[in-house]
């Protein structure tokens, strides 16, 4: 029987097989042009995904990955990138990283859009829930795992996001999408695009959601917080409403300039305790209404100045505000980018740039978070790079150095180097190898604010505690050395594989272990200082395989998985071990030229989240899932869809996030969206 | 083992209907291919200046985009007049001035500032499948639309390069630029 199956499986496989075949022979040579216009396309959206050439860990989700998936946010569209730990804390809130470290501020991520840094300066990391757009005019979302800090800048330390929308030119005419479900509780999104006059093209977006809260379970908290908790309401639901545009023109032959802009306003819901001196239990329970809202303008000058030379200048200004229960915050940034790609002989492909950026903020303290400084601060990043990119022999061996040097107000300057190697053994097989050092440069929380982390009740020995972690002004860069091996190879034209392994070697990083007492309170109580230091330090690695197999042009499998291993010692007390193991399988099947059918199933492995309470290490579970994406073209501008997310597991825990902020659990969820272009 | 026999023949069997069937099923065509063979039809309906038709060399017929790979070395056993198509694929811009005719796929977008100014005024047709190749100053760019490959034609730029395209191109266009 099984012998059968085999040979059954093989038969198909021929089947599927000889279909390519036959239809790569017939020729479409041999029709006139006016037979050719008259021949239906079969894969218009496909592309055909061939290996990145480059000398990098890179994954490439692209705008049909993000159509197939049924992605309503950026975080959605992350999920099942081999190697990045993507989970969601509440209905708003992500944390996500690459090879470890992951956290609601996880501050080793480089996230960008349209070349505009989405990485907030302040608490580091990524507000992920105020970073939209039309998933529509996604173009790709390229993901770097490991550092590339020499061309992208600090903090890429752990891997760069790079989000990139489509040209204006490709989203012309219209485009709306209507949508609803359970958790998904309503989301719209329309598009406009146009020809503003013979060199000029632009759209529009305006786009809209509202999502219902995760379930809260009272087994998620320690005994401490099971009590008084009750009271307190747990809604985490979201609203967000987004507009924006682009505008594309050519100027002349070689010459370009792009401008962008958008705004966005945010309401969540929000549940939080957090330290207070009242008792019995020293803890405040509040629910709260957070708003947020920014808003930016890019502008990018592109221009040919000969076939081998070309610059580009890129300007913007963002700003960003947030109105959470325990803190305020504004941000106002200006960036400034100038980079040049330059030839040089047959054999030197050169890229050089500088940057300057500064941001001006404004801090609004509550009782657990203070400043030192003014409320207002502000800070200069000065930034050069040079790239070389050199063939060594043609087609066959390339080198790559490259090294930014950086001058940040916290931490002086600041050298980040890189050196690659690619050799293409021959058409089939590609090995490269890449060391890097890369800096992850402090926040305004490590320099200059103090956040009171919990108050420990008093009792017999002690009057009540109040502990705070407080910054440091001496506060310097945290430092990795990377070293990375990859592996790619396409044994058949329908078969593709792509390994990573990595050693990153962890120095400076953030400690917390030296404390001062202030005994001017007491005895009503005393506060205890913990000064942010960078006595910590400690290496991971890992282990990252992607796979892919195009059984047909109308069916393809793809396998991603990742294993990583920390060596932290016992004193981390900053950061998350991402899950051990994370495995996805994927499935793309166009049943028949109107329906598609896409399934994902994943498993990530039990994840560890530091308790910020007690500092102890909490395990979350491990889980498993799937999502089930069903696609019907009713015409060829009506599309209808209906996705079922994280199927076949109960109601679990993704994540927790650090300080104040309640568990909740991630259930199975449904949704139907209607899209139609005109 | 009599079964498995048996089986073998029924998959066999299978198999083969597969073979013939399946590919009957639809007259749909890979946009690849169709791309590439479009290329070379643009080129065949190109008036070549008088000294490149003088030339003895192969028509070198250029293009960017791996996954072009197999669809453009179907060009390679062509002829256009009385020389044989040589195709070559390209990285970059700086071996742009061997080509006769070169491809650009919509992935390369961020070479065509380069690769325009690389070309303007020499008698080198480009076609590409980027949207708004034409406005930017390419010859021809290719539009998918309803399932169907349609063409838009930037006659200033030809006229610049010295190429002229044949009227019977010309009709069949979606968009002249004149």
């Amino acid at each position: 029987m099984l012998k059968l199956n085999i040979t059954f499986y093989t038969a198909l496989l021929g089947v599927f097989a000889s279909t390519n075949s036959i239809a790569a022979e017939s020729n479409s040579l041999d029709l006139s042009l006016q037979e050719l216009l008259n021949v239906e396309v079969t894969s218009v959206s496909k592309q055909k995904q061939p290996l990145s050439n480059s000398p990098a860990a890179i994954y490439v989700v692209t705008s049909e990955n993000i159509h197939n998936s049924g992605a309503t946010s950026i975080p959605q569209a992350l999920r099942d990138v081999p190697g990045l730990h993507v989970a969601q804390i509440d209905s708003q809130k992500w944390a996500i990283s690459s090879r470890g470290f992951n956290g609601r501020y996880n501050n080793k991520l480089l996230v960008l859009m349209d070349g505009r840094t989405l990485y907030s300066p302040v608490f580091s990391g990524v507000y992920w829930e105020v970073q939209d757009t039309l998933m529509a005019d996604i173009e790709r979302i390229e993901v770097i795992r490991g550092p590339s800090a020499a061309m992208w800048g600090a903090n890429a330390v752990n891997g760069v996001i790079n989000i990139i929308t489509k040209h204006s030119a490709d989203t012309s005419g219209g485009y709306a999408e209507l949508g609803a479900g359970d958790y998904e509780q309503g989301f719209a999104g329309f598009r406009y695009g146009s020809t503003l006059s013979d060199n000029a093209t632009s759209r529009m977006y305006v786009k809209g959601h509202n999502k219902d809260s995760l379930e809260h379970d009272q087994q998620d908290l320690g005994d401490y917080l099971v009590g008084p908790s009750t009271s307190v309401d747990k809604d985490n639901d979201w609203t967000h409403l987004q507009v924006g545009g682009r505008v594309d023109i050519e100027l002349e032959t070689g010459t370009s300039l792009m401008l962008s802009s958008d705004w966005y306003r945010t309401q969540m819901q929000q549940t939080s305790y957090y330290p207070t001196l009242v008792g019995p239990s020293y803890l405040e329970y509040n629910s709260d209404e957070v708003n947020s809202d920014g808003f930016n303008l890019l502008s990018k000058f592109t221009k040919a100045l000969s076939p081998t030379s070309q610059y580009s200048l890129q300007t913007y200004y963002d700003y960003a505000k947030r109105d959470d229960d325990w803190y305020g915050f504004s941000s106002e940034t200006l960036d400034i980018d100038f980079q040049h790609q330059l030839l040089l002989g047959q054999n030197h492909n050169i890229v050089w740039g500088l940057g300057y950026r500064f941001i001006k903020d404004d801090f609004d303290p509550s009782t657990i978070i203070v400043s030192s400084e003014s409320a207002s601060t502000r800070t200069n990043l000065w930034s050069t790079f040079v790239r070389d990119e050199m063939t060594l022999i043609d087609d066959e061996l390339w080198l790559t150095l490259a090294t930014r040097v950086e001058h940040f107000d916290y931490t002086g300057f600041e050298i980040q180097p890189n050196i690659r190697l690619m050799w293409q053994l021959n058409k089939k097989n590609n090995l490269w190898a890449s060391v890097a050092r890369a800096i992850r440069t402090p926040s305004r929380v490590e320099n200059n604010l103090s956040v009171n982390a919990q108050n420990i009740p008093p009792s017999v020995e002690s009057p009540l505690v109040s502990i705070w972690v407080a910054g440091n002004e001496n506060y310097q860069s945290e430092e990795i050395i990377s070293y990375e091996l990859g592996y790619r190879v396409t044994p058949a034209k329908k078969w593709s594989f792509d390994s990573t392994i990595f050693y990153n070697d962890y120095d400076q990083l953030r400690s917390a272990l030296n404390s001062t007492t202030d005994f001017s309170t007491f005895p009503n109580y005393i506060s205890q200082y913990l000064t942010f230091e960078n006595d910590l330090k400690g290496h991971n690695y890992g282990f990252e395989f992607s796979s892919m197999w195009a059984a047909t042009d109308d069916l393809q499998f793809k396998l991603n998985y990742s294993f990583i291993q920390n060596e932290f010692g016992e004193n981390q007390s900053q950061n998350t071990d991402a899950p051990e193991h994370m495995l996805s399988t994927m499935m793309d099947w166009s049943i028949t030229d109107d329906i598609d059918l896409n399934l994902v199933w994943r498993f990530m492995g039990d994840a560890y989240v530091i308790n910020t309470n007690d500092l102890s290490t909490k395990t979350i579970d491990s889980y498993h899932g799937l999502d089930i994406g069903l696609h019907w073209a009713v015409t060829p501008d009506v599309l209808l869809s209906a996705f079922g997310k994280n199927l076949l597991h109960p109601a679990h825990l993704e994540y927790e996030g650090e300080n104040y902020q309640f568990p909740y659990r991630v259930g199975p969820s449904y949704y139907v969206k209607a899209s139609l272009t005109f | 083992m009599k079964k498995t026999s048996f089986s073998r023949k029924l998959l066999y069997s299978l198999w083969v209907m597969g073979v013939i069937l399946l590919p009957c099923t639809s007259m749909a065509q890979d946009a690849f291919e169709l791309k590439a063979a479009l290329t070379y039809n643009f080129a065949k309906f190109t008036q070549w200046p008088e000294s490149r038709l003088n030339e003895t060399s192969a028509w070198e017929i250029c293009y960017f985009g791996n996954q072009y790979h197999d669809s453009f070395m179907g060009l390679s056993n062509k002829k256009l007049a009385t020389q044989p198509v040589t195709v070559i694929q390209l990285s970059d811009i700086s071996k742009i001035e061997q080509c006769d005719v070169v491809f650009i796929d919509a992935n390369s977008r961020g070479l065509t500032h380069r690769l325009l100014l690389a070309v303007e005024n020499k008698a080198i047709l480009t076609v590409s499948d980027i949207s708004g190749f034409e406005m930017q100053g390419g010859m021809i760019e290719i539009v998918e639309q309803d399932k169907r490959l349609y063409f838009k034609v930037n006659m200033q730029v030809l006229e610049a390069s010295g190429l002229k395209i044949s009227s019977q191109v010309l009709k069949l266009a979606l968009e002249v630029k004149r």
